[in-house]
């Protein structure tokens, strides 16, 4: 069984701040997904330094391939210790999901991340190790499709402290909060969401520390199939749509103004176009039943690429609903990417892509795929 | 008075080419006359180079600008 996760996360800043002084980053390659959560000690401008410093150097070498030991010795090693008070200036928690369950969870001194299975939290056990004079807890555990894991910095234990509660939120009461009936989220984004908006509320609206939840949910892994573009032969149209069609555990997506004609016409149903135009970059996306997006081609295509390229973690995307953001979170969520595209030529283009500097259709497909593939998705490109 | 149907073609070439500017100076319309109109959008008609199309009342206008269009909806208007 292969397995993967979605992750959300979710940030607020301490009150009056501008940065955050915790640091998320998360590295997927084919075979696991790592997250790495740093919180930095105080906040601004020298919290978030250090918890940067401290999220990409595991960052670099995990990429790396070095074993997670040694990252965890090397950031041990290179993190200043606050000469005040004689605490280290970052904590950190990492936490790396198999593709085949094994899950292993290193923390220095953040608070201790949860496993729920069946709306119930699971204990995980932990071990302690001293590596270069700090203790490190470490846990080894396996995960199972739809096995919820939340790791959060310090900022939401201790919400609201002295003020709504005594002691602030704590571990308990966060718990009391994610397993009562009335708490209902359905994705790990939303569950981020939640928790971070629970904080504010603790808080009363005004955060006494920096806030951050990561919230993972287990599950299969994702594929998604993109058609886009007319086939050189009209012929071929068929084939096209047929291969769109298999596979019933991927997502399908037309991108283009007459490639969902085409869609459309085989499938025989109709193509509904939205009145929205949410971002005036992007024009509107349509439906097509049976199809899960149907957007415009050419500039959804740039745009989305720009999106990619640019978000690093979920909490990045645009909070907008147009095509381009629709497009790059499902590709974004997804572990393996097919691209079905049609070579024809559209000529009314040809000049206002050269006057946009917008990449052809092709050209773009390609680089989205080695974008992607830098982030280990497995993508193919078959061309019709 | 009848509704008056305004379809925007939403293909790439006509985006490109100004529809959403269109599109904004029609929903910018005093309510009397937005109100009789029905504003729809389409994909690619299938005359990229001449646009932004738009089909005013059914029938198909080329190379519109949002001059030309309230030019249109004065016309119309005035007759009805
Ligand atoms: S894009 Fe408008 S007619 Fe083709």
């Amino acid at each position: 069984m292969k397995l993967t996760a979605d992750i959300g996360v979710a940030k607020g800043n301490k009150y009056r701040e501008e940065l955050c002084g915790d640091a998320v980053k998360i590295i997927r390659t084919a075979g696991q997904t790592t997250v790495i959560l740093s919180d930095g000690l105080g906040s601004g401008v020298k919290a978030n330094i250090v918890a940067t410093l401290t999220t990409q150097i595991a960052t670099g070498l995990l990429q790396r391939q070095v074993p997670i030991e040694h990252v965890i010795s090397t950031i041990v090693d290179t993190l200043p210790t606050c000469r005040v008070r004689g605490l280290a200036y970052a904590t950190f928690s990492i936490l790396q999901i198999h593709a085949d369950g094994r899950a292993m969870l290193y923390e220095y001194d953040s608070p201790p991340a949860f496993l729920f299975r069946n709306d119930r939290v699971v204990f995980l056990e932990r071990t302690t190790r001293t590596i270069c004079g700090r203790t490190i807890h470490e846990s080894n555990f396996y995960v199972e499709e739809e096995d919820v894991l939340l790791m959060v910095t310090d900022g939401i234990i201790n919400a609201g402290v002295g003020e709504s509660f005594d002691l602030g939120l704590g571990e308990d009461g966060l718990m009391h909060f994610l397993t009562s009936p009335c708490t209902n989220w359905h994705s790990a984004e939303q569950l981020a969401d939640f928790i971070v908006k629970l904080a504010h509320t603790c808080y009363r609206n005004q955060l006494g520390d920096d806030c951050t939840a990561v919230a993972l949910r287990v599950r299969a892994p994702k594929m998604v199939t993109v058609l886009s573009g007319p086939p050189l032969s009209p012929e071929n149209d068929v084939a096209m749509v047929q291969a769109l069609m298999e596979g019933n555990s991927s997502k399908k997506i037309v991108c283009g103004g007459t490639s969902a004609k085409i869609v459309a016409r085989i499938l025989k149903a109709e193509i509904e176009t939205t009145l929205d135009y949410i971002d005036p970059r992007v024009p509107p996306v349509a439906k097509i039943k049976g199809i899960d997006l149907v957007t415009e081609g050419v500039l959804t295509l740039n745009r989305c690429y720009e999106i990619l390229r640019e978000v690093q973690s979920v909490c990045e995307f645009p909070r907008t609903a147009d095509g381009a953001t629709l497009l790059a979170k499902e590709i974004w969520n997804a572990e393996e990417v097919r691209f079905l595209v049609g070579k024809s030529f559209n000529q009314a283009h040809a000049n206002i892509e050269e006057l946009m500097q917008l990449a052809p259709r092709q050209y773009i497909i390609t680089r989205l795929v080695s974008l992607l593939n830098s982030r280990g998705v497995r993508t193919e490109i078959i061309y019709y | 008075m009848k509704i008056l149907t305004l379809e925007f073609c939403v293909g790439t070439a006509c985006h490109m080419k100004g529809t959403p500017d269109i599109i904004a100076a029609v929903e910018a319309l005093p309510p009397e006359m937005r109100s009789n109109i029905l504003l729809r959008l389409t994909h690619c008609l299938g005359n990229c180079g001449a646009g932004p199309n738009v089909k005013f009342d059914g029938i198909l206008h080329s190379r519109v600008t949002v001059d030309s269009l309230s030019d249109l909806l004065k016309r119309y208007f005035q007759q009805e």
